[in-house]
């Protein structure tokens, strides 16, 4: 029992502690209700009770209430608005539904004056108002948004000094006397805020309770605020769906201010607006900060308190509209476009700031110009905003959903929309439903034929890469594919390309002379295009130039790309003098190749030197007789000695050693092998040589092949003159003249006399021999025998 | 014991001649080794000049000209001697000193022409490409 006292005790002083007033509830979207809402039902309850003539002897609820209605004087320009003013206290004061329009508004200003200016009723019946304002709302025709604008003065209060003999009240089936107020007026918290209760009732309609409580709340019984604040949008004091809002001023000349700023329905708060210095600053930056993104704010609104209240002349926005609507309220309207803009108001207390935007439009469009049944598509959606389209950062503040396709990341210009597959069907039909703020959005439809035998000519491939001298122009061979039939056309045919020295080079492609071709259905096939530059440069880079392809059944379903030019062009170079400079080279090169060959060739031959060699030589004759045998007998007449050896004289090219003369030959052609020339300039020559025996043994005319090597010896040579040989044919013997070549170090101690004639004398046996045959040759082409 | 089995025409007793043949015979294998090494070396540097270099040469493109200069170069200063050296052992090999194998020769005049033919065939031709440009005036 204890424990349930003390939890009691708990929820009482839950309920009794005083809410600070920066508390108070301040919707983003008063009343819930959203721009796009075409209808409004607005009732304006008004207390009755004669305590008003206390609380509000300035009447200041006259001019809040009628700023509540002047304020939906605006709203009802573009949407309907039913207004109804009813009053309370002992009972509910019924009035009349009226479409607010400027014909009805003084009519409509006059009842409210009429109804708020009455302070007649004793007791204040929250049951009572509450029943007569669900009553009223029952026998509307109902609308997008339902206000139940409720102003009182004090707690539910059934005053016992007016009760005289009792008091009727529908919820009591006794009257209500002094004996029972109390159970009685207990009986309020679980009429309205009970299950079913008149709270849930009214939220059940739709309607959103906006309370203006004129005096201090905490100074109310529980009951009382419970109603109150639980109807105003708390979920802690549990009454009423909580979908409405709570103020109160503690005092009446507050009151316009209060009212007017809770009655603006169909805007967008703005919160945190404190003046500084008694001047209210409000930027782009500032509208932005809040629950719309700027770009789709059209207007600005601010009711502003304080005295002298004026918009500055450095104010960059004019405004159109400046109201007075209480004693030191100001209300002041500022359109806007999608500009920075400054705006600021002096002589500001305080002030409510309230913004109209409108919802962007989503804009889709299909990626591909032909789409068909089972194949995946892609579609972008764009954002229109009432001053233009959105890109940028707001478009992230956006949130667009689809339950058709899987909705991509904005990419600062729009989204894109992935369908997976396209359903079997002749059209396809795509909804979005884009969300600019809280209760502010717009939905989008768009519906697209499936499987539309339209196709676009199309480049079957990028063309191979274009290479050239000069300016062009060059031909580009594009492989295309009509299809069905259209046109490609190039959109931007003007290109430029970057040279090598950083120049900028002007590129102009044509489909002979046109920027569009035009193609008849059928298979692929060739196209020409040519690229002309406008001056000659070094461009080694990637030409990309946009397509469009049309179908020729249908030419404003286009379908745009991209051809890629591979480039490299260079300026022209004359043919003449790049053979001639690269002939000039080959020559250069041939020649040093050939002078390398030649070179060698005569390296190789060269003839040694017999310095190095100690090679000597000596002339002797020789006596040449015919034997008996029909063979030569080669004998020394006048042999050498050993003082007769002599140093031969030497070049690299040719080497004299008496009359025997051994000369290189180097032909000119490189391929050619050297060889020394070796003859003693008879007309005749026998050489017997090479170290060993038999050695080379040769007869020859006037001269015969050697080697450079040959100079070293060992080498013995005669000479004949061609009547010796006749003679030696006709038996006659003769003497030749000889030379003995050989390396003295060859004798190996020996006396190099002696050596050489040992030497001359073995080769001229062997020459001997030679000659025979030569002689006998002779002989027989003489005779004619064979 | 001694088992290293005699060698005709080696040790202490022979002639110095013969030894100096051999010396002959064998500097003059190192030369033309060199040689052949010399000209395969060089054709390899002188395509890898060439590798990846776009065909024609434009002002700016300093590494470019600098590797096909660096190749005529190459192709003067290397090439062409090294082809010297080997004609002559070459040549030569009809002396005393025969060539020891085919295939040495063979990478020898293989190199000289892929050598010679990239030298005038692409770092030439670039440069004569580029020269006739600036002559006529179109750089």
């Amino acid at each position: 029992m204890r424990r349930l006292q003390v939890i009691a005790g708990l929820a009482l002083l839950a309920l009794v502690v005083p809410v600070p007033a920066g508390a108070q509830e301040a919707e983003t979207l008063p009343g819930g209700c959203s721009p796009d809402d075409s209808s409004f039902e607005v009732l304006l309850l008004i207390d009755q009770s004669g305590s008003l003539r206390r609380t509000d002897p300035g009447d200041q609820r006259i001019a809040g209430a009628k700023a509540v209605v002047s304020s939906y004087a605006v709203l009802a320009e573009q949407a309907e608005v039913l207004v109804q003013v009813a009053g309370f206290g002992t009972d509910f004061r019924v009035g009349d539904w009226t479409k607010l329009d400027q014909g009805s508004l003084g009519g409509i200003l006059g009842q409210v004056e009429e109804v708020a200016s009455v302070s007649d009723q004793g007791h204040t019946d929250y049951v009572y108002a509450l029943d007569g304002a669900e009553q009223a709302f029952a026998s509307g025709g109902g609308a997008d948004c339902r206000l139940l604008f409720w102003f009182t003065d004090g707690e539910h209060d059934l005053d016992p000094d007016f009760l005289g003999d009792g008091l009727d009240r529908f919820y009591l089936d006794v009257p209500v006397t002094s004996e029972n107020v109390a159970e009685a007026e207990a009986l309020m918290p679980g009429l309205i805020c009970g299950g079913g209760g008149y709270a849930d009732r009214l939220g059940e309609q739709g309607v959103s309770s906006q309370i203006m409580l004129l005096g201090d709340e905490t100074g109310m019984s529980s009951d009382s605020r419970r109603v109150l604040r639980g109807m105003g949008g708390d979920p802690a004091f549990d009454c009423g769906p909580g979908n409405g809002s709570f103020r109160n001023a503690t005092d009446a000349a507050g009151l316009p201010y209060l009212m007017a700023c809770q009655a603006q329905v169909g805007l967008f708060r703005l919160d945190d607006l404190v003046p500084a210095a008694d001047a209210l600053t409000i930027t782009d930056e500032t509208v932005d900060a809040g629950a719309v993104p700027y770009p789709l704010v059209t207007g600005l609104r601010v009711i502003a308190r304080g005295d002298g209240i004026a918009p500055s002349a450095s104010s960059s926005v004019a405004a159109t509209g400046q109201e007075q609507i209480g004693d030191d309220t100001v209300m002041v309207t500022v359109p806007t476009d999608a500009a920075p803009f400054t705006l600021e108001i002096e002589g500001v207390e305080e002030a409510c700031a309230f913004v109209a935007a409108q919802a962007a439009v989503p804009a889709i469009q299909s990626v591909a110009p032909t789409m068909y049944q089972g194949d995946p598509a892609s579609f972008v959606v764009v954002a229109e905003g009432p001053h233009g389209r959105l890109e940028g950062d707001v478009i992230t503040r956006l949130a667009l959903e689809s339950a058709t396709g899987a909705v991509g990341t904005p990419d600062g210009s729009g989204w894109e929309i992935a369908v997976p597959a396209l359903p079997a069907q002749p059209e396809f039909e795509l909804t979005v439903e884009l969300t600019s703020a809280p209760g502010l959005s717009k939905s989008g439809q768009a519906t697209f034929p499936v499987n539309e035998q339209l196709n676009a000519p199309t480049i079957a491939r990028q063309p191979d890469p274009v290479t050239g001298e000069g300016v062009g122009p060059f031909p580009v061979e594009l492989e295309v594919d009509p299809r069905d039939g259209g046109s490609i056309c190039l959109l931007d045919p003007n290109g430029t390309v970057t040279g090598a020295e950083g120049e900028t080079i002007g590129v102009t492609a044509a489909f002979e002379g046109s920027e569009c071709v035009e193609l008849e259905a059928g298979g692929p096939r060739v196209v020409t295009m040519t690229v002309t530059f406008d001056r000659s440069g070094f461009a080694h880079q990637v030409l990309e130039l946009r397509t469009s392809a049309a179908p020729a059944a249908d030419p404003s379903r286009q379908e745009e790309g991209v051809l890629a030019v591979d480039l490299d062009i260079a300026p022209r170079a004359q043919p003449l003098l790049v053979a001639a400079i690269t002939s000039g080279l080959m020559v250069l090169l041939l020649g040093a190749l050939w002078g390398i060959a030649y070179g060698v060739n005569r390296l190789i031959a060269r003839i040694p030197d017999p310095r190095r060699h100690r090679v000597r030589y000596a002339e002797f004759v020789a006596e040449l007789a015919p034997s008996g045998y029909g063979t030569l007998e080669v004998t020394l007449t006048e042999a050498p000695r050993e003082g007769d050896l002599r140093l031969p004289r030497r070049t690299p090219g040719q080497l004299h050693a008496g009359r025997l003369r051994i000369g290189r030959v180097v032909s000119a052609l490189p391929w050619v092998a050297p060889y020394a020339a070796i003859g003693l300039g008879t007309d005749l020559v026998a050489a017997h040589q090479g170290p060993g025996m038999p050695g080379r043994r040769t007869v020859a005319e006037r001269t015969y092949r050697g080697r450079a090597s040959d100079a070293l010896g060992p080498l013995v040579a005669i000479g004949l003159s061609t009547s010796q040989m006749e003679g030696l044919v006709e038996g006659i013997a003769q003497k030749a003249p000889g030379v003995l070549l050989f390396d003295v170090r060859e004798a190996r101690g020996t006396d190099p006399g002696r050596f050489g004639v040992e030497l001359a004398t073995d080769s001229l046996e062997l020459l001997g021999a030679e000659l025979s045959s030569r002689v006998l040759a002779d002989t027989m082409e003489r005779t004619g025998e064979t | 014991m001694n088992t290293n089995v005699p060698i005709p025409g080696t040790g202490p007793g022979r002639p110095r001649a013969e030894v100096l043949a051999v010396r002959r015979r064998a500097s003059a294998r190192a030369r033309f080794m060199g040689a052949v090494a010399a000209l395969a070396v060089s054709a390899i540097a002188i395509a890898m000049l060439a590798w990846d270099e776009p065909r024609n040469l434009a002002p700016g493109m300093d590494s470019s000209f600098a590797k096909s200069i660096a190749a005529l170069a190459i192709t003067f200063v290397v090439t062409l001697p090294g082809f010297a050296v080997f004609r002559y052992e070459r040549q030569s090999a009809g002396g005393r000193w025969h060539e020891p194998a085919w295939r040495p020769s063979l990478i020898g005049w293989a190199s000289l022409l892929v050598a010679l033919t990239l030298a005038v065939g692409w770092h030439g031709l670039r440069l004569a490409f580029f020269a006739a440009r600036a002559w006529t005036g179109q750089i």
